[in-house]
């Protein structure tokens, strides 16, 4: 019900206005969703891939912001089916991580492209900036 | 008492007994044999009165001409005797006795002479008359018996003193005897008492090493097995049967936390036995089934008089210590990992607030806001340093070697220093050499070894010091060597050793900055080691730092 009606209103959206938040972690997913929005962005948020695989179907954000350790599907589970996809091809993806996991990510998604932040060593300023910098190229 | 002193008051004894019975024995040989020759002489002397009147009577019986000569030569015997008892009894007690004899034997010569010389073998030719001649004769009977009662007082004389003599001697024999049986029984009691005493000795020690609860292995000084305890059989699989005798080296392999071999040179028990070295450290030792175990050991050189006669390693399996120290590192990496997204969440929305996206900041608020930013910015840092570290000791850190530049590392590096560099007026200079290749290394942990070494040039010095950043390559060593140094706060000469131990600080600093954590330098040797480096430096106090790291070209 809730999903049908915003079929109707993002028909009508650029996409690169729309992104996607794919964050279990309810606090970050949350500043991240305040600050975009107040920059001018058009938000969904999803709390797991699974969610995030189907919210991305509906949605076609211009950009995803990926986490990485999430339950039911990962981050880069879920960003190698949407790369499966005809549409998902192309769409723009920054994972959002810990320094830990760089290596992993690397070697998982070593045909994709996608774009890198490591969550505690940037400021949520410098996400806006990388993701409005990402939105215009 | 001691050993010796016992051993020597036994010998002292043994040997006053010695001398003071050989002494006795001399004596009571040389009094015998004057005895034995004052008794022969006595006999001799009155066999030959006895025959000497003999012939007396055979004169009186038969009246021939060979009773003359032969009185003439019993005269001399008696003679002969005389001048024997002569020498022998000048002395003594018995003297009197022989001047008596001798008188009486001079009667009996003079009358015997008369008696001869006068009377011939027929009684009527006779000069004298038949009276003069029993006068004569009565004479003679008479000296005669005279003389036989002297002898033989002479005789009794020596045999009681000969008696007296031999009783006595008797006696000492006796006592000596006994004495000499004392002392023998008391020595060896003595001895049996000392050998027992050692035995027990030897056994004690015995039995002290070899029940010693920790792994225990005793060597010569040519690093031959001599002893092990019994816990050690257990922990490397050998029974010590098995291997006494034998060169430890031959027996445990000695290896580091890669499995490799250490060199030689570089075994504790070489460093004991050649230079003294008492190495405390820990390794891996390969048990008889060639299954390894991590030990800590205290090798420790045995001196006698000076010089080296063996070495004990004394180890301890901690396996156990291991696991839990793992599972220790396991949790600081969980729960520092867990610390991140709420830590992110706080410097977010501290963040969102200071630049006013929910509303104006009054300046009282900021200043308080901002304490928050920065204390969890100081928490994050915190909190990824324990989490290299914790992947650093769990070993998760796979080093992942590339082909490297290292200049650009170093620039990208010196980037992210030079804010601080800037505010705090350092001065900088760098000297990179030109000719250095990319070569194999593993960026991450090259970046985070520039990172720490260049954060502590900067935050040790004070402002308006010098910083250098040096990096050569040495293309006949085949190692680049890396220089940070600065004319900062310097390190205590007597912590220098202690440096790169996790958590420590040394102790000129800690005024500086409280909020260290003592972690930096643990990780740069810790990265250094795994890269298969070395790091060392030269510090003085109030002088500066200078760090120095080689990193095998590759």
């Amino acid at each position: 019900m809730y999903l049908s009606h915003l079929n109707d209103i993002i028909k009508y959206m650029e996409n690169d206005k729309i992104i996607l938040i794919v964050e279990d972690e309810k606090s970050l997913r949350e500043a991240l969703n305040d600050k975009l929005t107040r920059e001018g962005f058009t938000v969904f948020e999803a709390k797991d891939g699974e969610e995030g695989l189907e919210m991305s179907r509906k949605v076609r954000p211009g950009l995803i912001l990926l986490d990485l350790l999430m339950p039911k599907m990962s981050g880069t589970e879920m960003a190698k089916k949407l790369r499966e996809e005809e549409w998902g091809k192309n769409v723009k993806i920054i994972i959002l991580t810990n320094l830990t996991e760089e290596e992993k990510v690397k070697r998982e998604l070593e045909n994709s492209v996608y774009e890198y932040i490591i969550k505690n060593d940037v400021r949520i300023d410098q996400v806006v900036e990388k993701v409005k910098r990402i939105l215009e190229c | 008492m001691k050993i010796q002193t016992k051993t020597a008051i036994v010998f002292i004894v043994a040997l006053a007994v010695s001398i003071f019975a050989g002494v006795f024995i001399y004596i009571a040989i040389i009094q015998t044999k004057e005895n034995a020759a004052k008794s022969v002489i006595a006999s001799g002397l009155s066999k030959e009165i006895f025959r000497r009147m003999n012939l007396l009577d055979e004169y009186l019986l038969y009246r021939t001409e060979s009773s003359s000569a032969q009185w003439a030569l019993r005269g001399r015997m008696i003679d002969g005797f005389l001048g024997e008892a002569e020498k022998i009894f000048n002395k003594s007690d018995e003297r009197e006795i022989l001047v008596s004899i001798e008188e009486s034997n001079k009667i009996i010569k003079q009358t015997g002479e008369q008696l001869f010389a006068n009377f011939s073998t027929e009684p009527d030719t006779a000069k004298f008359s038949r009276k003069v001649e029993m006068q004569l004769m009565d004479q003679l009977v008479i000296a005669r018996s005279q003389m036989i009662d002297q002898v033989n007082q002479l005789e009794i004389v020596i045999r009681g003193k000969f008696a007296v003599l031999r009783q006595k001697l008797n006696m000492r024999v006796g006592m000596i005897v006994t004495l000499l049986f004392f002392i023998i029984l008391a020595d060896f009691t003595w001895i049996q008492k000392i050998i027992r005493k050692l035995a027990e000795k030897d056994a004690k020690e015995k039995a002290m090493l070899i029940s010693i609860g920790d792994g225990m292995i005793a060597v010569d000084k040519d690093g031959r097995i001599i002893a092990m305890s019994e816990k050690t059989e257990k922990m490397i699989g050998w029974r010590f049967d098995e291997v006494k005798g034998k060169n430890l080296r031959d027996v445990v392999s000695v290896i580091d936390e890669r499995g490799e071999i250490i060199a030689k040179e570089k075994l504790p028990m070489y460093l004991a036995l050649t230079a003294g070295i008492t190495t405390t450290t820990t390794y891996s030792y390969v048990r008889k089934d060639d299954t390894s175990f991590p030990v800590s050991m205290v090798v420790t050189p045995i001196f006698f008089e000076g010089k080296i006669i063996g070495a004990i390693d004394n180890f301890r399996d901690i396996t156990k210590e291991k696991e839990i120290d793992r599972a220790k590192t396991e949790f600081v990496s969980l729960a520092s990992h867990q610390l991140r997204t709420p830590l992110t969440a706080v410097s977010w929305y501290t963040e969102m607030i200071l630049s006013g996206d929910v509303g104006q900041v009054v300046p009282g608020q900021k200043k308080y806001l901002e304490e928050i930013y920065y204390g969890n910015k100081r928490m994050i840092k915190l909190v990824d340093t324990l989490l290299d570290i914790s992947r650093l000791e769990l070993g998760t850190f796979k080093v992942n070697l590339k082909p490297t530049n290292i200049i650009a590392l170093a620039r990208y590096v010196l980037a992210e220093e030079k804010p601080k560099i800037e505010k705090k007026k350092l001065v900088f200079k760098e000297n990179f050499g030109s000719d250095i290749p990319a070569f194999s290394t593993d960026p991450s942990l090259l970046r985070m070894v520039f990172q720490n070494l260049l954060d502590n040039a900067v935050e040790y010095t004070p402002e308006k010091g010098a910083i250098d950043l040096k990096v050569a390559f040495d293309s006949a060593k085949k190692n680049i060597l890396i220089t940070v140094s600065d004319n900062g706060y310097g390190i205590p000469q007597n912590q220098q050793d202690k440096i790169f131990t996790k958590s420590f600080r040394a102790d000129n600093i800690r005024n500086y900055n409280t909020s260290g954590t003592g972690l930096g330098l643990y990780v740069v040797k810790t990265i250094i080691d795994q890269l298969g480096g070395k790091i060392w430096l030269k510090s003085e106090e109030g002088k500066g730092t200078e760090f120095y790291v080689s990193l095998p070209f590759k």
